[in-house]
């Protein structure tokens, strides 16, 4: 039988290469975790800085409005936070000790185009346009309220949807031919 | 973790790479004709293992749970190409005749090589699904063990098997015709 040499050389034995492997997993464990623990602490950060400056603001005499744009964002940022630490979990849970089958079934769960899950993130991205909004029309107020929310809007609805149309032109490019070929193999196994 | 939770999982992983590293080499042969793959796809295996350790309850047999580990990183490592995927079986597997159940009339060592080809021709005309079962069959596993690691029930993995055998003399036949 063909022996790929260079597999058997490298883990033979002695125990020396897989000493070496299990450092390299363990760093890539901890840098998974701390990956995990930067983006939270960004969210917190963002969290803190304006829950401080636009909401407890102690030092400046803050309107309302400042303090409910403050609140918005603030909302916004912990809800992004929250959905970002559930699909950081979610994707940690992949397991490959499943049997084949299960494990195509929730690969093609998973690589699906998920509107379903995905709509939550309407809620923070709907706290952020408000105190956007609110921020603006503290600034301009030579301006229509009307004019002000319209302008904001037209900003902020079309980059949204190119965010969308991106996102979905990767799913298509990448994740979409995953979830093809588990379909397939699904078929294959139950036929 | 704590220190000495990491100083189990790791003597645990080393025991289960040590008794296992044959049969994951194997596994990962079968789905990679190139070096630089099986190479990347062993390691890919390793990985997957590490990361799962923790989740082995012993519910299944170790070897079970290592296949399944190999084959569904073996797949998920193909990704796009999974329908291209061809299977890279050896001339000198003894594995590889009783496929066939034909056991009793060994070819001499030349026309074996001959036979080796168009029976390499017809396995990597396959299906993906049936390329899997044939590794699994490679290794000698029991109907009962190849349903574990697939998920299916152990009399569909029959079904499949026999069609399969059914499907490789078929074509076999007619490349056999087609040579004379």
């Amino acid at each position: 039988m063909q022996v790929n040499n260079d597999i058997l050389q490298n883990n033979k034995g002695n125990g020396t290469e897989i000493n070496q492997l299990v450092q390299r997993l363990q760093k890539e464990d901890n840098r998974n975790l701390m990956t995990f623990k930067r983006f939270q602490g960004i969210f917190v950060g963002f969290i803190l800085v304006y829950s401080f400056i636009f909401i407890f603001n102690p030092w400046t005499d803050l309107g309302l409005s400042y303090r409910i744009t403050g609140v918005c964002y603030v909302l916004g940022f912990f809800l992004f936070g929250m959905i970002f630490r559930k699909y950081y979990r979610e994707y940690k849970a992949i397991n490959y000790s499943l049997p084949v089958s299960e494990m195509l079934q929730k690969a093609a769960e998973r690589y699906r185009l998920q509107y379903r899950k995905t709509w939550v993130v309407i809620f923070p991205l709907l706290f952020i346009d408000a105190g956007m909004t609110i921020t603006f029309y503290q600034r301009f107020t030579a301006y229509a309220p009307w004019k002000i929310i319209g302008l904001v809007q037209l900003v902020y609805i079309p980059t949204l949807i190119l965010g969308f149309l991106i996102g979905v032109l990767i799913w298509y490019k990448r994740q979409k031919p995953l979830r093809d070929a588990a379909i397939k193999l699904l078929d294959e196994l139950n036929n | 973790m704590k220190k000495s939770q990491m100083l189990l999982k790791e003597q645990k992983f080393k025991q289960v790479i040590e008794q296992n590293r044959e049969r994951i080499q194997r596994i990962c042969r079968y789905y990679a004709p190139r070096d630089e793959d099986q190479k990347d796809i062993y390691q890919e295996v390793l990985i997957n293992i590490w990361k799962s350790l923790e989740s082995f309850r012993g519910d299944s047999a170790i070897s079970t749970w290592i296949y399944r580990i190999t084959v569904n990183t073996s797949l998920s490592f193909t990704g796009k190409e999974l329908q291209r995927l061809r299977l890279n079986v050896s001339s000198d597997d003894v594995s590889l005749r009783n496929i066939l159940d034909r056991e009793s009339d060994e070819p001499v060592a030349q026309e074996r090589e001959f036979r080796f080809g168009e029976l390499e021709s017809a396995l990597n005309q396959l299906s993906v699904i049936d390329k899997l079962l044939i590794s699994l069959m490679l290794e000698k596993l029991s109907s009962r063990e190849i349903a574990d690691i697939v998920g299916i029930t152990e009399p569909n993995v029959r079904v499949k098997i026999h069609r399969i055998k059914e499907t490789l003399r078929n074509q076999l036949n007619r490349l056999g015709h087609a040579g004379e």
